[in-house]
């Protein structure tokens, strides 16, 4: 049994196997819709001197979705990578292939299986999540400045189970190489989601906990949420790990965080509206003065996310988002802004504002590594999709 | 002469009847007619939304379960919003997206937000409670909308948990149908209209299968829900309105 769990990819050859006994109809030739999509960007982006950097990306997406059985889902989906050819190309993009999709999922009556590369989604929050931090996914990656935050998507094998309409246990087993450390051959985990009653209450109760192999050792990471409305939709989060060696010296207390924020639309007249996301995190044991030396690989002990958006017509958005460092005084200001004037194309401009610190250091984790960073940056891009 | 008194007395008998008639139903009796009509006990209904503005046409394509007026789960096929979902539950209403395996919950003004940039909000397309447990009727009288006579109706909220504060609804005098709505704010300002242009009969009922909002304070914006297909009466488990069924 061990060996299995240490090695995740039988078991997610294991859990593929039973799903297509169980559904012996089950061809993904037969019953699937083909789906393909290609988008083009280019984009300019202009420093403090206004000297542009062009680049062109091209990205296109062959898919196959399953459809043949209400209770069976299968998506296969390529994504590839390559540059476009624009005047004056200074920052050129490297070709690249890489599975973007790959997953079964099957249901019999309240237990559902999921193999391969599907979306995950642990608790709330889509900048400061606990449940991110416990599957390592890294807010580094995250690009501010683009149109939507990416979603996540994971090798994994899972096991959920439905006691209720609106409720479930769920075992997860990782594969290392989904994990963002070199060190970890495997992580095992559990979470469960508790919404009182028939999905009327206003709160959602959610725990999770991974185990992380790294060989001889290992550590636990765990996270505890809670998720609701008072006026405002709202969650909160706590989260910590701790090593499991021999003698247990995890320090849970200096691993600690804390996440939280809320989402509001605010009218105005009566049409329009404003939405408005704040999020913040804290690090109790974190660095709660201000640094001129660099952080290393610590962190502010307080770090805030704010996005703010208003569609200013049905084809265009206006957003303002913005990451806040109180402790040093430092942000990075983002306002954009998207118009969709017909489907599939969009032109998307942003800029990003530096306030503060023109230290690396500044905000403690999105600017680690680089050297010279301009105080304003402009960026005016096209995307069209077919 | 004695033919004429007669004739003239049987058409004046004949107009008070009518107007006995039309005093007779109160403009409660024809919301419930209304509602019994339009309302099933479950349905399925597959259709498209064409969303239309001064840039062209944007078309999304859906397909919808229903248990009474309280329930109800769309998930949107195609396009950029393949696989999306809203499940309305008595209570609160739940957005899917798929790609991100994320829901999030909408409650209060958010639910005031339109669906996919189009001319309905969250809260027109899930509809929600009997119209009568929100809002006081009156009878304002008769037009004709399309051809058809109507009952004009006048729908006052009875308290603030409503999307509009007043509604002025036409129902169809003789197949106690939708032919015209329209909503507006409370400041007195017509905000949406919509209009039902054609219907579907279905075991023995009739509803409506184009409906096309205009949000009047967009400009050149409209919105046509279209139904291709509806099944009145089909077996829905009773755990399907759940976020089990949701996230699938």
């Amino acid at each position: 049994m061990l060996y299995y769990v240490k090695h995740p990819r039988y078991v997610q050859l294991i859990l593929i196997a039973v799903i297509c006994f169980l559904f012996p109809s089950f061809s993904l030739t037969a019953d699937a819709e083909l789906t393909a999509d290609s988008s083009f960007f280019s984009n300019a982006v202009f420093d403090n001197d206004f000297n542009p950097e062009i680049s062109g990306l091209g990205s296109i997406h062959l898919g196959a979705a399953y459809s043949g059985n209400r209770n069976l889902k299968g998506e296969l989906e390529v994504q590839g990578l390559f540059p476009v050819p624009v005047p004056s190309d200074t920052h050129p993009y490297i070709p690249s292939l890489s599975v973007s999709k790959a997953y079964l999922k099957a249901r019999f009556d309240d237990i559902r299986l999921t193999a391969g590369k599907a979306p995950i989604s642990w608790s709330d929050g889509l900048v400061f999540n606990a449940g991110d931090r416990v599957l390592n996914t890294s807010i580094a990656d995250t690009d501010l400045a683009a149109s939507e935050i990416s979603d996540t998507y994971l090798f994994q094998n899972t096991v959920s189970w439905y006691f209720s309409g609106f409720s479930f246990l769920e075992g997860i087993l990782l594969p290392g190489s989904s994990l963002n450390t070199d060190s970890a051959e495997f992580a095992a985990g559990a979470r469960g989601q508790f919404i009182p009653g028939s999905g009327g209450s206003s709160v959602k109760l959610e725990s999770g906990a991974l185990f992380q192999n790294t060989g001889e050792n290992g550590s636990l990471r765990a996270y505890a949420s809670v998720q609701g409305n008072l006026e405002v939709d709202y969650f909160l989060g706590i989260y910590s790990s701790a090593d499991l060696d021999e003698n247990f010296t995890g320090d849970v207390y200096a691993n600690m965080g804390i996440t939280a924020g809320f989402y509001t639309s605010i009218p105005i007249g009566f049409r329009d509206m404003i939405s408005i996301r704040a999020e913040g995190e804290i690090l109790p044991d974190g660095i709660w003065e201000k640094r001129d030396d660099g952080l290393d690989d610590s962190f502010y002990g307080l770090q805030l996310y704010t996005d703010i958006s208003y569609p200013a017509d049905s084809s265009m958005d206006l957003m303002l988002r913005s990451m806040i460092s109180p402790i040093d005084l430092s942000a990075q200001l983002i306002p954009g802004i998207i118009w969709k004037p017909m489907e599939g194309f969009s032109l998307i401009g942003t800029a990003s504002i530096v306030l503060g610190s023109l230290e690396p250091e500044v905000y403690g984790f999105s600017q680690a590594g680089v050297d010279e960073m301009p105080r304003m940056t402009f960026s005016l891009g096209t995307e069209l999709k077919y | 002469m004695r033919k004429a008194i007669i004739c003239i007395s049987l058409v004046l008998v004949f107009l008070l009847c009518i107007s006995f008639n039309a005093a007779a139903v109160s403009p409660e009796e024809i919301i419930q007619k209304m509602e019994q009509n339009e309302v099933h006990d479950t349905a399925k209904v597959e259709g498209s939304m064409y969303i239309e503005n001064r840039f062209g046409t944007k078309t999304t394509h859906f397909i919808s379960w229903a248990r009474g007026e309280d329930e109800s789960l769309i998930e949107f096929l195609g396009g950029d919003e393949d696989g999306q979902k809203i499940l309305k539950t008595p209570d609160t209403l739940y957005l899917y997206f798929p790609d991100a395996d994320e829901i999030i919950r909408l409650q209060g003004a958010a639910l005031r937000n339109a669906v996919m940039g189009s001319d309905f909000s969250y809260e027109d397309m899930t509809g929600g409670k009997g119209l009568l447990d929100d809002y006081s009727a009156e009878l304002l009288g008769k037009e004709e909308i399309d051809g058809h006579s109507c009952w004009k109706i006048e729908l006052t909220a009875k308290g603030r948990n409503v999307p509009y504060p007043k509604e002025i609804v036409w129902i169809d005098e003789d197949e106690y149908v939708t032919r015209k709505a329209e909503m507006y704010s409370r400041s007195d300002k017509l905000l949406k209209v919509m209009d039902v242009k054609d219907y579907i009969t279905k075991d023995g009922k009739k509803f409506p299968g184009k409906m096309i909002m205009r949000d009047v304070l967009k400009k050149s914006s409209s919105t046509t829900f279209s139904i291709d297909d509806i099944e009145l009466g089909v077996d829905i488990s009773n755990d399907f309105f759940s976020l089990q069924e949701l996230t699938w």
